[in-house]
């Protein structure tokens, strides 16, 4: 485990400033949507409810999940998935969450985080047929390794943006919102590509050699 | 002819007359009818008492250089009032020309004959009652040609009127469209009006092959393509029918248009009536990028520019090279860029246990191949080339298999006794421009139309320029210029190096005669008592002077010069059918069965072809159209291609992954980029250094040339290209040379 596996953030910082606009539009596109309100009531009793936020959000955020796991025809969603426009369907269980009032608070999301990530794995593994290319303890340790990339990182707002960065990602890929060769590009291979077994012997080969491995053009 | 220079020669000339001379009449003179108009003699009377203008001295049309054989036979002629000095015989057109005036044309090309039928290239010349057609006239001595006069600019606008009367108003649709001669020179000299109301004729289009497309409503009766299949091609397939508005180009009877250069038709037609048919409707030409490159089907190398958008190859063009292709290219060499797209390797492959290819990384493929190769003794390893071998691959692959202790490294083609020690043995010496000088030919083994199109163009053109004799030993085959078949064996060869034959007289009797061998006869067993022989033939013809070197060979392949160059010959001749490791460097056309069942067989190419088959390991390289690789052609010119496409899927080009492969092998060569394998090249044969520049020979075989005692076998020559379309890799890939093949092949 020498050569972690590194995501490339470039996609998700894209994703995420595209959200905004919509982000600002939620209140209205929601509205229109009779069936949506209650999670969005509980998003701003939350908001409202600062103090004891925990638990309830974290139940929030499950039940959130279960809706998508569900599957898009489930009983909640079903009906409005083909009238709502293709953005907000990508947003809908994306919510932004109150700042972490402490260090302390920040951390504690992150380990709600990992947990609701790992819970989703068996479902990922499912959808993207992964089982004859990667193993559940795998993508595992591929999540703790994306989440100790940002083990530097001490600024509870930045936490937040990460998570909530990382949030989407994980909606991305629950809702089938990738296809299976993002997922084992990312997570499975990572981006040091197919060249995994030089290993040692990579000390004693010439630049060419090296250059040679990755392309024809140097 | 860029539409801006016509435009600016179109503008200029007049502004700056505007401002020379006053106007005379109080008023400037317009195009309309003006009384000058009715009478030119007036006009030019009332030229006559302009004082000599001050005109910029110009330079000649895209910097062409006049030669004065002798000086007493040059002449003076003024252009535009500018004196120009050009030999006697010159055209008007010409003379124009030379004065830095290019004339609009459609009918005149410098390279045929001169039909003066399409009259755009009208021109005052004074003291002449009417406007002349500039490229048939002779430019006579003190002539005072005028070319942006009233009455040239009303020609020009009248002939455009008549040429669009009948042109059919599809520019947009049209293949020609931006680079159409009609359309630059209807903007820079036609009217902004038309005055036709009328229904525009229309043609039946011809088929002409899979080749060129015709939409003969287009047509503009310039007859360039006829005259081009008659006098360059030699075939007298196209013809005009019929008189007046009825008129038009064709094939007499139903028949398609079965020359080897027939693809050049596409280029000299001035508009979009023969178009290419496998470019129909893929790209305009303002989308692609153009690369100076040279062709490497054939050993002729021609000097081509690959269009290219994106990282496909769309066509392929010739480009001028007066010693080489001058400005035609086969067939072959135009329409085979499409096998460049099928049948690709593209991952590194390994055999599996099942017989299967399994794609694998680089890294898996070169530690195999670098473990297998020292697992069998050196001797038991042979390195052989392909025929589209680059010298620095070739290079390359010599040099490691030699620090593999091994020293059996061929290059296809070549035969088993390949004579790489005198370069006269195998390159053409008299060069392929030099050929027009000799005055009788001697073809032995050779089959000139399909192995060397571009070479049987130079001997047709001397043929026809001075009835050159040919004589020609081998199979019965198609010539298109006369020839005299004198028989189809080493029999006839024998008679003539013992002065029995008659055509012996002709060849003592000539003042440059050319021998011309077939690299053919290399694969014979009795090579070296066939060359002795010729090479008598040589000294009784006295065919080898110190001013003219008329003995050459005419090789098949583009990468023959260069391995002989680079000494790559095979220490033991049969050393492949004992081979444990055979490296296969493109080498498709070896016999594959001669390599024996236990062999590793390493196969480093671009396509997919024939022995891929037997290969245990397929390492994927790229092709000409996407290397930078050194190439020597039949005639000992050295030229390089340069990439016009990215490689495709995993490639690489040839000689890294041998210089890859050498480091994995534990033997690394000491170059890392080309720069470095030029220079060990250039340690064994410098001349191959010298891009676009060919190194004549110093000693010839004829003196040198060590005796030998095999005996002449009586076997009868035999083909050495069975197909002309279909010859390595590339070609056998390709779709439109395999319908070419079906087509056009006489059968």
């Amino acid at each position: 485990m020498e050569k972690t596996i590194k995501l490339p953030p470039v996609k998700v910082r894209f994703r995420s400033n595209r959200k905004h606009p919509v982000q600002k539009a939620r209140p209205s596109t929601l509205a229109q949507n009779p069936v949506r309100r209650g999670g969005v009531s509980a998003c701003g009793l939350l908001s409202a409810l600062l103090g004891k936020k925990l638990k309830l959000r974290l139940r929030a955020s499950e039940r959130d999940f279960d809706s998508v796991s569900s599957g898009v025809g489930g009983e909640k969603g079903g009906g409005e998935v083909a009238t709502e426009p293709a953005m907000a369907f990508t947003l809908r269980s994306v919510k932004v969450p109150p700042n972490s009032a402490s260090l302390e608070e920040a951390r504690h999301r992150v380990f709600d985080f990992f947990r609701a990530a790992c819970r989703s794995i068996p479902t990922v593994m499912d959808i993207y047929n992964l089982d004859d290319v990667v193993t559940k303890s795998h993508l595992r340790s591929a999540i703790s390794a994306e989440i100790r990339k940002n083990l530097h990182v001490t600024n509870p707002k930045v936490i937040d943006m990460l998570l909530f960065k990382g949030m989407e990602e994980l909606n991305n890929i629950r809702e089938h919102a990738k296809q299976r060769h993002h997922i084992i590009g990312q997570y499975v291979v990572g981006n040091h590509g197919l060249v995994q077994d030089l290993g040692a012997k990579e000390k004693d080969m010439s630049d060419f050699l090296k250059s040679f491995y990755k392309s024809n053009y140097f | 002819m860029g539409l801006g220079l016509l435009a600016s020669r179109a503008l200029r000339p007049a502004a700056s007359r505007l401002l020379r001379d006053p106007p005379r009449h109080g008023l400037a003179r317009a195009i309309g009818s003006t009384p000058e108009r009715q009478s030119p003699e007036a006009s030019a009377a009332q030229a006559q008492p302009d004082p000599a203008p001050e005109l910029p001295p110009r330079k000649p049309v895209a910097g062409a250089r006049v030669h004065l054989p002798n000086p007493e036979d040059a002449i003076e002629v003024f252009v535009d009032g500018y004196p120009v000095k050009i030999p006697k015989g010159m055209t008007v057109l010409q003379a124009c020309e030379v004065a830095g005036v290019d004339i609009p044309r459609f009918c005149y090309h410098n390279r045929l004959s001169i039909a003066g039928n399409c009259r755009m290239c009208l021109v005052e010349v004074e003291k002449s009652p009417k406007p002349v057609a500039s490229c048939a006239m002779p430019a006579l001595p003190g002539m005072k040609i005028k070319t942006d006069t009233p009455i040239a600019k009303k020609a020009r606008e009248g002939v455009m009127e008549f040429l669009l009367m009948n042109h059919p108003l599809d520019c947009p649709i049209c293949d020609q469209g931006g680079e159409c001669d009609l359309q630059d020179q209807s903007m820079a000299f036609g009217s902004d009006r038309g005055r036709f109301t009328e229904v525009k004729r229309s043609v039946v289009d011809k088929n002409l092959g899979p080749l060129v497309k015709t939409v003969m409503t287009r047509c503009i009766q310039c007859t360039r393509c006829v005259r081009f299949a008659t006098e360059i091609a030699g075939v007298q397939d196209l013809g005009v029918l019929g008189r007046g508005s009825g008129e038009e180009i064709g094939t007499y009877v139903e028949k398609l248009m079965t020359s080897e250069l027939s693809g050049n038709v596409i280029d000299i037609c001035p508009v979009g009536a023969l178009t290419s048919k496998p470019f129909a409707f893929k790209a305009r030409n303002w989308e692609l990028k153009g690369t100076e490159t040279i062709d490497v089907t054939d050993a002729v190398g021609s000097n081509i520019r690959i269009d290219s958008r994106g990282p496909e190859v769309l066509r392929i063009l010739p480009r001028l090279n007066e010693d080489i292709n001058e400005e035609w290219i086969s067939d072959k060499t135009r329409f085979c860029y499409d096998g460049l797209k099928r049948q690709r390797l593209n991952d590194p492959m390994i055999r599996g246990a099942d017989g299967r290819f399994q794609a694998v990384s680089w890294h898996d493929a070169l530690a195999m191949v670098g473990e297998v190769i020292h697992k069998v003794a050196p001797e038991e390893i042979v390195g052989v080339a392909g025929k589209l071998s680059d010298a620095e691959s070739m290079m390359a692959l010599k040099d490691f298999l030699n620090r593999m202790g091994s020293n059996n490294v061929m290059c296809e083609g070549n035969g088993k006794h390949p004579n790489a020690d005198l370069r006269s043995g195998y390159i053409m010496n008299t060069g392929i421009a030099g050929l027009e000088k000799a005055d009788v030919f001697l073809l032995v083994g050779t089959q000139p139309r399909v192995e060397a199109a571009m070479v049987n163009a130079r001997i047709r053109k001397t043929v026809r320029a001075t009835h050159a004799k040919v004589g020609y030993i081998g199979p019965p085959t198609d010539f298109n210029y006369d020839h005299e078949h004198l028989g189809t064996g080493p029999q006839t060869l024998t008679e003539l190096a013992e002065g029995r034959h008659p055509f012996c007289s002709t060849l003592k009797n000539a003042k440059n005669p050319a021998i011309i061998v077939g690299a053919g006869l290399f694969e014979r067993e009795d090579s070296d008592a066939i060359f002795s022989a010729i090479e008598t033939i040589a000294k009784n013809g006295n065919v080898v002077r110190p001013d003219w070197n008329g003995y050459n060979v005419l090789l098949l392949h583009a990468a023959q010069a260069a391995a002989l160059d680079l000494g790559l010959v095979p220490q033991s001749p049969d050393s492949i059918k004992s081979a444990k490791f055979v490296y296969l460097m493109g080498a498709d056309d070896i016999n594959l069965k001669d390599i024996p069942d236990d062999a590793f067989v390493v196969y480093q190419g671009h396509h997919g072809d024939q022995s891929v088959y037997r290969a245990n390991v397929i390492l994927p390289a790229s092709a000409f159209s996407e290397k930078e690789g050194t190439y020597e052609n039949t005639e000992g010119c050295v030229q390089q291609t340069l990439p016009a496409v990215p490689t495709v899927g995993d490639a690489r080009d040839d000689w890294k992954i041998v210089r890859a492969l050498s480091e994995v092998a534990g033997v690394q060569l000491p170059y890392d980029s080309v720069g470095g394998i030029r220079s060990r090249i250039w340690t064994v044969a410098p001349n191959l250094v010298s891009v676009d520049e060919r190194e004549p020979t110093t000693i010839s075989t004829t003196t040198v040339r060590p005796n030998t005692n095999q005996k002449i076998s009586p076997n009868d020559f035999g083909t050495a290209v069975e197909n002309f379309y279909m010859t390595d890799a590339i070609t056998r890939a390709s779709k439109i040379m395999a319908q070419c093949s079906a087509m056009l092949l006489k059968k």
